[in-house]
């Protein structure tokens, strides 16, 4: 248990202490709608972080996608086109990003962090270009209910977040494309050599990325009403946060969802129960670090006792 | 693997010419010539171009330079100061005629603009700086206080019991730190509280960050305990907060903030929390630069006064339809 389990405890530990400190606030459903309202939009990018990671790379460009998928939607309605285009359109443009850099890092054999990288830029540009730096607002009321309606008193965000966690766990855990990814991600030779077309896999692990991304940045995109060219690059390195929280679940050390979505939490529930309790930001970013320093460090040291 | 590489080289081609396509593009852009002949070369460095108030206020400026037939380059270092220090050694390099800071903190700047004043070439600035210094041969800027002095009494208007109130600040920027200095005491001479002086971490997700966080404090302070006002620094906080208290469905807190971005005059003229904006004046700040900088170029002369402070607008909805 406390080899995979310290972070989940960690995870419960923070809950009892804030629940502790505010226990008419933090544990209230209000509060802890609030709470899965703000990470609705980390779990999904984490989730699909997670599918890349899997495969034994990462994609730094997740939030710059997200961001430009968010200013690509904006700027298409604005422009008159209706909401379905307009979302397809982003959705699109993250699957190209995602392809793109799934072609950069398969096929040509560039690393994960050089690629990625590149294309984080370019693809920060090209939001630039397409918000021409300004706040793209005045969007159809209809298209705010994705980010802003709820449906059973819980706010939409939480059931696209839940539906992609879903379906993420549902193919890595029970279809062959998943398995083969886990088996990419154990050993590229040797899934190469039974017969995995390890190209063809890892590039459809970066478009799942690029997907999630877009669908993510369309989200936000939503949820504020409005876009601008940087609104979902901090995603990036919470997301890539999260995913590592999470493989501390793991015994294996393995990238899954189950472990990125208590990732996510933790994050979530440290913002959240510190803004309660009254921290001031900057302690804030020092403790977020230092928690998730303290939650891989304790897992790996735990993994040394072990073996 | 054949085509893999032939694909390579044909994205690489495609690159290279996209970007030299580009280069030539500036270079047709930037060959007009001055009524005199010669032509300045200008230099502008910001660090916060992605920020739709510095975007403003440089395109502007470029827009303006332009059109009086300079030779005009901008650069932005994304926040890192260290490289808008080392673009500035190469302008001095190039020799350029002016240098402009756009937006920049002066005590960050300071090995460039030394390196500037000690080759002769004179620094200008666009709200680069909240007090006179003397390496800057102009500055001309917000009246930072007077922005935060009408957008707190704002919420003092609204509020003639007072009650609590919180601040949403960036204390990076000098600017927004002095106007959060300026209302603080505003409303702490009113008699106000000021429950929380949140600092953003991330301007470039401020809305979204102060929206979590207006949104975490209404739920710990529900009811009679919620502030009676929120004032942010700038409008990407301020438009967060409003999104944060009408989902809450807080009703009585009103939110002000500075700028003047549409998006905020938008919210004003609805009606809702959004009680008011400032409007910082970019055409007479970067029109009254442009003077001094061609008063420089054509009788080389530096401006006897090195630093301006321009008024802004208020904007509530008594005028919004206006803007």
């Amino acid at each position: 248990m406390l080899k995979s389990g310290g972070t989940i405890l960690g995870f419960l530990l923070l809950v009892i202490v804030f629940g502790a400190l505010r226990p008419d606030v933090f544990l209230s459903f209000g509060n802890l709608r609030n709470v899965l309202e703000q990470v609705a939009i980390l779990a999904i990018v984490a989730a699909v972080q997670s599918v890349v990671m899997v495969v034994g790379n990462f994609d730094l460009s997740v939030g710059a996608t997200a961001s430009l998928a968010g200013a690509v939607v904006a700027q298409l309605m604005i422009s008159g086109y209706g909401i379905t285009l307009s979302v397809l359109a982003a959705l699109a443009v993250g699957a190209v990003v995602g392809a793109v850099n799934g072609y950069l890092t398969a096929y040509l054999r560039l690393s994960a962090f050089v690629a990625t990288l590149a294309t984080m830029t370019s693809v920060s540009g090209l939001t630039f270009i397409v918000t021409n730096g300004a706040t793209l607002f005045g969007l159809p009321k209809a298209f705010m209910g994705l980010g802003q309606g709820r449906w059973l008193e819980m706010p939409n965000p939480i059931f696209v977040a839940l539906a992609v966690s879903l379906l993420v766990w549902f193919v890595l855990r029970n279809t062959t494309l998943g398995r083969r990814w886990h088996a990419i991600g154990g050993n590229a030779e040797v899934a190469k050599l039974s017969g995995v077309n390890v190209s063809l896999m890892r590039f459809a692990a970066f478009v799942v990325a690029g997907l999630g991304s877009a669908l993510a940045g369309i989200v936000l995109t939503s949820r504020l009403a409005s876009a601008t060219a940087t609104s979902g690059d901090s995603y990036m390195l919470l997301a890539i946060a999260a995913v590592f929280l999470g493989m501390t679940i793991s015994k294996e050390g393995q990238a899954n969802v189950g472990g990125t979505l208590i990732g996510v939490g933790i994050l979530g529930v440290l913002s959240n129960g510190l803004n309660i309790v009254g921290v001031s930001t900057y302690v804030q970013q020092f403790l977020t670090g230092a928690i998730i320093v303290a939650a891989v460090a304790f897992s790996r040291l735990s993994n040394k006792g072990v073996s | 693997m054949k085509n893999t590489r032939i694909l390579a080289a044909v994205a690489t081609v495609l690159a290279s010419t996209l970007a030299l396509a580009g280069c030539s593009t500036g270079t047709a852009a930037e060959s007009r010539q001055s009524p005199g002949g010669h032509t300045p070369v200008v230099a502008l460095f910001t660090a916060s171009y992605a920020t739709p108030a510095v975007k403003l206020g440089v395109d502007m400026f470029k827009s303006k330079a332009d059109k009086m037939g300079w030779t005009t380059s901008v650069s932005d270092s994304a926040n890192d100061y260290n490289k808008l220090n080392a673009q500035m050694q190469d302008a001095i390099s190039r020799k350029v005629d002016a240098i402009v800071m756009g937006y920049t903190s002066q005590e960050k700047t300071s090995l460039g603009v030394s390196a500037a004043n000690a080759a002769g070439i004179p620094v200008f600035a666009i709200d680069a700086g909240v007090e006179p210094y003397e390496p800057y041969a102009l500055n001309v800027t917000s009246d930072n206080s007077q922005l935060a002095t009408l957008s707190a009494q704002s919420i003092i208007d609204a509020n003639p019991k007072g009650g609590n109130v919180i601040i949403i600040g960036w204390d990076s920027h000098p600017g927004i730190r002095l106007r959060t200095q300026v209302a603080k005491k505003l409303f702490e001479d009113h008699g106000f509280t000021v429950a929380v002086n949140h600092q953003i971490q991330s301007p470039g997700a401020a809305q979204e960050e102060s929206m979590s966080f207006v949104q975490d404090y209404l739920q710990a302070n529900p009811g009679d305990k919620a502030p009676v006002g929120v004032w942010a620094g700038f409008d990407a906080a301020g438009f967060g907060a409003v999104q944060a208290i009408e989902s809450a469905g807080a009703k009585g807190t009103v939110v002000a903030s500075m700028n003047g971005d549409d998006f905020a005059v938008a919210e004003i003229k609805k009606g809702g929390p959004f009680v008011a904006t400032v409007l910082q004046d970019w055409p007479t700040i970067v029109g009254d630069l442009v003077s001094g900088m061609d008063t420089y170029f054509t009788k080389g002369s530096l401006p006897a006064k090195n630093y301006i402070e321009i008024e802004g607008t208020l904007i509530n909805k008594d005028n919004a339809t206006k803007f």
